[in-house]
Formats: C-alpha cells, sequence, structure tokens
C-alpha cells in the first residue's frame, strides 16, 4: 500500500510539470484555435539555460529564452494568418519547424547530453511518504497557474476578447478588438509557462534536447486525451499520464514503462471519443 | 480523343521518365566517388519515404508521422529474416513489405476516422511505441545495438549497385503512385478529401478506401527499410527513428504534397543542401527555418512554385496560350461536380 502512494503521488508531481507544458497549448488553443507544438522546444532552451548559468542567472535567461522562441512562433503565425488564413493543421506543422529549431539551438549553445540541477533540496514527508520538495512546488505553480488561467479565460474581458479572437478573427477585428497584439499576448503567455515547465523538469527528472519532442508528445497527449476543454481537463490529463508511466515504472521491469505512456495515449486517441477536433479542423 | 490520351500517358509516365532521366545523369557524373554514392543512396530511400507520405497525405489527406516507423518494421523484418531464419532475400523483401502494409492497415482501421491532427498525433506516438520495442526485443531485434552483420543482397552487393536499384525502385513507385492518381481509385480519394458525406452517398467507404491506402503507403516504407538495411548490412533503433519520420514530412512539404513528384524534388533538395551544412548540430536549425519559410512562401511546394512560374513565362510569349501542368504535376483537389461524375456508382 505504502509504495503504491508513494507512486500514485510521484506520479501526480511528475503530472504537475507535463501539465505546465499543457497548458500553453490551451492557451494557444483558446485563441488562435490551433496548437503550438514548440513548447518542448520552449521548456529545453529554458531548461538548459538554467542548468549552463545557475540559479541567479540562468533563471531569467531561460524564461527570456522561452519568451523569445515564442515570439518567433507568434510571427510565424501572424504571417501565415496573413496570408493563408493560418490553417490549423499548416500552423502545426510551422511549430514543428519551430520547435525543431529550437531543439537545434540548445544542442548547438549547450550540447546533446541530458542535464539535471538541483533546484530546492531536501525532501517532504508525508505520513512516511517522501516527496522531492521540487517536485511539491512545481504541483503548487501548476495550481496557481491553473487558478490565473482560469479565471482569465473564464470571467475577465481578456479572456472574452481571447475567444472572440479564435472564434472569428476578422469580425473580432472589426469590431475593434487588437486581435494581433491578444494573439502575440497569448504566445508570450505559453512561451513563458512552457519556460516554467522547463525549469522545473531540469530540476526533477532533468532535461536535453532528446527530450524535447517527447515533452512535446505528452503535453499534447494529455490536452488531447482531455479534449482540449480547458487547462483544468489538461492538468488532471496530465497527472493521469503522469501516474500511469509512475505506476509502470514502479510495477515492470525492462523498458514496459517506456512503452505504456504512449500506448495509453494511442489507445486513448484510437477509441476516438475524445477527439477534440471531430467536425473543427476536419478537411471535409 | 487522342490529344487526351496522350496528355493522360504523360501525366502517368511522365514523372517515372523524369525520374530515370535524372537518376541516370547523376549516376553518371559521380561514378564512384564514395561520398557522391552515399548521398545519392540517402536521397534515394528517403525519396520512397517521402514518396509513401505523398501517397497517403497528398491523396489520402492522411498526415501520418510514423513512415520511418514503417521502415523500420520492414528492415528488422527483413533483417530477422536473414541473420535468425536464414531465409533468401527475396523473401525478406516480400515480408518487408507485407508486415508494414499489414500494421498500417490495422493503424489505419483504427484511426481514419480521427480528425487530422489527432490522427497525425496518433501516428506519432506509434513511433514511440516503435522505438521502444526495437530497444527492449532481446536477441530478436538486437536491443538498443540492433543487427548488424545482414548479408547483402545481389541487388546490393556494391555501393553503385544498391544506388542504382534504389533508383529503380523510386522509378517504379512513382510510375505506381502517379497511376494511381489518375484512375479511378485516385478520383474517389480526391472525393472523399472535399466531401466524405457526398463520398459515402456514392457509396465510397471512406475508412476502407483510406485504410487500404495507408497499407499501401506503409508497403512502400517498408520497402524503403529493406533497401536501407540490406544496402548498410545493419539496422538499430536509432537508424530509422521518430526524427527521420518528421524530416520526411518537412521533405514532402517543400517538395510539394500535391505532386507526384514533389516528395522526390524536396528530398534531393534538402539532403544536398542538408549536405553542405558546416556541422550536424545546426541541422535542426536548418530545417525548421527551411519548414516555417516553405509554409510561408510556398505552402504548395517547389513545383507548384516551378509551375507557376513556366505558365508565367509561357503566358509572356506572344501568340502562345498557357498550356496544361507539365508533367509530374497534377491538381491535388479536383471540382466536386467533376469527382462525382467519374466515380463509378
Amino acid at each position: 500500500m505504502h509504495t503504491f502512494l508513494q507512486l500514485l503521488l510521484e506520479g501526480i508531481l511528475s503530472g504537475a510539470v507535463i501539465g505546465l507544458l499543457a497548458m500553453p497549448f490551451n492557451i494557444a488553443y483558446a485563441t488562435t484555435k490551433s496548437f503550438d507544438t514548440a513548447v518542448g522546444g520552449y521548456a529545453v532552451v529554458s531548461g538548459m539555460a538554467v542548468h549552463e548559468y545557475g540559479l541567479g542567472r540562468g533563471v531569467p535567461i531561460g524564461l527570456a529564452s522561452g519568451v523569445l522562441g515564442s515570439l518567433i512562433m507568434a510571427g510565424t503565425f501572424l504571417v501565415l494568418r496573413k496570408r493563408h488564413q493560418a490553417d490549423p493543421i499548416i500552423v502545426v506543422l510551422a511549430s514543428f519547424g519551430v520547435l525543431f529549431a529550437l531543439i537545434s539551438f540548445a544542442y548547438w549553445r549547450y550540447g546533446g547530453d541530458e542535464v539535471y540541477k538541483q533546484l530546492l533540496g531536501g525532501t517532504v514527508d508525508i505520513g512516511g511518504i517522501r516527496l522531492v520538495t521540487t517536485s511539491v512546488l512545481g504541483l503548487g505553480v501548476a495550481l496557481v497557474v491553473l487558478i490565473a488561467l482560469w479565471v482569465l479565460l473564464r470571467w475577465s474581458a481578456l479572456g472574452r476578447l481571447m475567444r472572440a479572437s479564435a472564434d472569428d478573427a476578422h469580425h473580432a477585428e472589426i469590431t475593434g478588438i487588437p486581435v494581433t497584439w491578444v494573439q502575440v499576448g497569448a504566445f508570450i503567455v505559453s512561451g513563458l509557462l512552457a519556460a516554467v515547465g522547463g525549469i522545473f523538469a531540469v530540476g526533477t527528472s532533468g532535461i536535453g534536447t532528446d527530450l524535447g519532442a517527447s515533452l512535446t508528445i505528452q503535453a499534447f497527449g494529455a490536452v488531447i486525451i482531455a479534449g482540449a476543454r480547458g487547462p483544468g481537463s489538461s492538468l488532471v490529463s496530465a497527472m493521469v499520464i503522469g501516474m500511469v508511466t509512475a505506476f509502470a515504472t514502479g510495477y515492470s521491469s525492462g523498458g514496459l514503462a517506456d512503452i505504456v505512456t504512449p500506448a495509453f495515449i494511442f489507445i486513448v486517441l484510437a477509441s476516438g471519443r475524445l477527439d477534440f477536433a471531430k467536425g473543427n479542423v476536419r478537411r471535409a | 480523343m487522342r490529344q487526351m490520351d496522350l496528355l493522360l500517358c504523360r501525366r502517368v509516365y511522365g514523372p517515372a521518365l523524369l525520374v530515370v532521366v535524372g537518376a541516370a545523369v547523376m549516376m553518371l557524373l559521380i561514378g564512384n566517388n564514395a561520398s557522391a554514392l552515399d548521398s545519392s543512396l540517402f536521397i534515394a530511400t528517403d525519396a520512397l519515404l517521402a514518396l509513401a507520405l505523398g501517397v497517403s497525405y497528398g491523396q489520402g489527406g492522411i498526415l501520418c508521422m510514423a513512415q520511418a516507423t514503417f521502415a523500420a518494421v520492414g528492415g528488422y523484418c527483413s533483417a530477422i529474416v536473414a541473420s535468425h531464419a536464414h531465409l533468401p532475400a527475396i523473401v525478406g523483401l516480400l515480408i518487408a513489405i507485407a508486415a508494414p502494409a499489414i500494421l498500417g492497415l490495422v493503424v489505419a482501421t483504427l484511426t481514419v476516422r480521427l480528425s487530422p491532427l489527432a490522427l497525425a498525433f496518433a501516428t506519432l506516438t506509434l513511433g514511440q511505441i516503435a522505438q521502444v520495442v526495437f530497444e527492449q526485443g532481446g536477441n530478436l531485434t538486437g536491443g538498443f545495438v540492433g543487427l548488424a552483420g545482414i548479408s547483402p543482397t545481389w541487388f546490393t552487393w556494391t555501393p553503385f549497385r544498391a544506388q542504382l536499384w534504389t533508383w529503380v525502385a523510386v522509378a517504379i513507385v512513382v510510375l505506381l503512385v502517379s497511376r494511381l492518381k489518375h484512375s479511378v481509385q485516385g478520383t474517389a480519394y480526391r472525393l472523399i478529401q472535399e466531401d466524405r458525406v457526398l463520398a459515402e452517398s456514392l457509396g465510397i467507404s471512406p475508412i476502407v478506401r483510406l485504410s487500404s491506402l495507408f497499407a499501401f503507403a506503409g508497403g512502400i516504407a517498408g520497402l524503403a527499410g529493406w533497401l536501407y538495411t540490406t544496402s548498410r548490412f545493419f539496422i538499430a533503433p536509432d537508424s530509422l527513428a521518430l526524427d527521420l519520420s518528421i524530416d520526411v514530412v518537412i521533405f514532402v512539404v517543400v517538395g510539394g504534397v500535391g505532386y507526384v513528384l514533389g516528395p522526390v524534388v524536396g528530398t534531393a533538395v534538402l539532403v544536398l543542401i542538408r549536405d553542405r551544412l558546416p556541422s550536424a548540430e545546426v541541422e535542426g536549425m536548418f530545417y525548421g527555418g527551411v519548414l516555417v519559410l516553405a509554409l510561408i512562401f510556398a505552402p504548395q511546394g517547389i513545383l507548384h512554385e516551378l509551375s507557376t512560374l513556366a505558365e508565367r513565362l509561357r503566358a509572356a510569349v506572344p501568340g502562345r496560350q498557357p498550356s496544361s501542368p507539365p508533367a509530374g504535376t497534377g491538381e491535388l483537389s479536383q471540382s466536386r461536380s467533376e469527382a462525382s461524375k467519374a466515380v463509378p456508382r
């Protein structure tokens, strides 16, 4: 029972870090009706900067790197929107290009090794279950971000502007909504959140250029499984993925744990019940 | 009528002929230069993967991000047949084509009803699953090290011969793809893309048609995997990995997804430029930048831009009417009424 609870809580905490990368997908989707798969790239450049420069200089450099990366994506999105009405598939493909470029930049600048950097020392003891302090802090940050996003998207005037920009950018512009600035702002917030996720990733499980695409896949998987309904669903979904991975790691041998997460995502997707975009981005 | 037949003939056989001529000229130029032979072999193998994606995405609208995985399945099957079962190479070839085709059929049956983004993502996770299976396959797959020391076949005895037969395979696949595109089946695929409901009302089953197309693409990728394995005499989990699947998407987008020759042109251009980059570290920046720029400035690919340019030049010549699109090109979309007329009920 003790092992079960230990794995359960560890899974929730590691899922919270993935949740920090999943929530940016929701922000971009709420504003642009498309997805920015470059979040794994923002996380990698940010996390590796923290490892390279230390906590004092590394955190601001890491956050700035993530924001800079998201600005490149924002610029790409705006040009695509102007020239081709930003077909969601085209935007996703372009964001893969930005993801590739950012990972390659991190490889060129910081090297190809997987790195780890201790953010906070020590562990937290809850009824005999020991948890790494950094992971617990990550969960706290994820919950704070979730509440902030929930208020922003659901109750604030800015949230209404974001939804209007996504639903019909042309008409929103006619009614005086600064669609361009709203969308750029959404990408910046996405980049910032993903950079925070990258910092927690380097402080918990470690980060490297090989993990960029994998982080995107896990985070995007959480969003899709949750049906792109909102940040809360994505966070819960990310925690479920974290738990599945933790149980697979704890109760199986060999590489089974590595296969369980993608297999779980594939099975959920193939079931077709949670296909968020049905009737939305389908070509026909 | 005769003119129509000639035009159709030109559209069906023209692209394959262009590949034969282009490959012949290239082989004459590079001779026995080892590094050039290696580049040529890379281009041809990757072009086969790109053609597989060109079939599924260009004709069926299915963005499959697991072409390298299908190739790896084919490659591993042929390697296992050669090194464990000691069966003839031709048996390995047949299994290398059949296994990914069957896998593709199963995956497609499960996923073709999904939206394009969810489907693309599902195939991406398939690549991750396959990678772990290859790594954890023990003696059967050789684990992380892979399977080495695979005996060369008659086709791939020397680098020149491997290159020759890989380009022959490219030409044959281009011909098959071209014939498919201009057949009744091809028209049905276009109709499914244009209006799935109308297609179903005409008795066309999108799931059956798209699944068979997916399986066909899987078979092409399996052929590429067989050629890769038998020409390099080894295969490992990293040989045909997830990165290559994404590279292939870039090749197809840059070359032109709606054109039969688009994937081959995109692969050739990008691999040739990549080989001249100062280091492998900047490869991702190059590919990423190229993909973004292509989507912005040439979303229909290089061939579309060249085709448009040729049309403009023709129109600029006094007294000449713009002619039909050149060989190797063809519109991705056809008008709904035209397509529905051509489909048998």
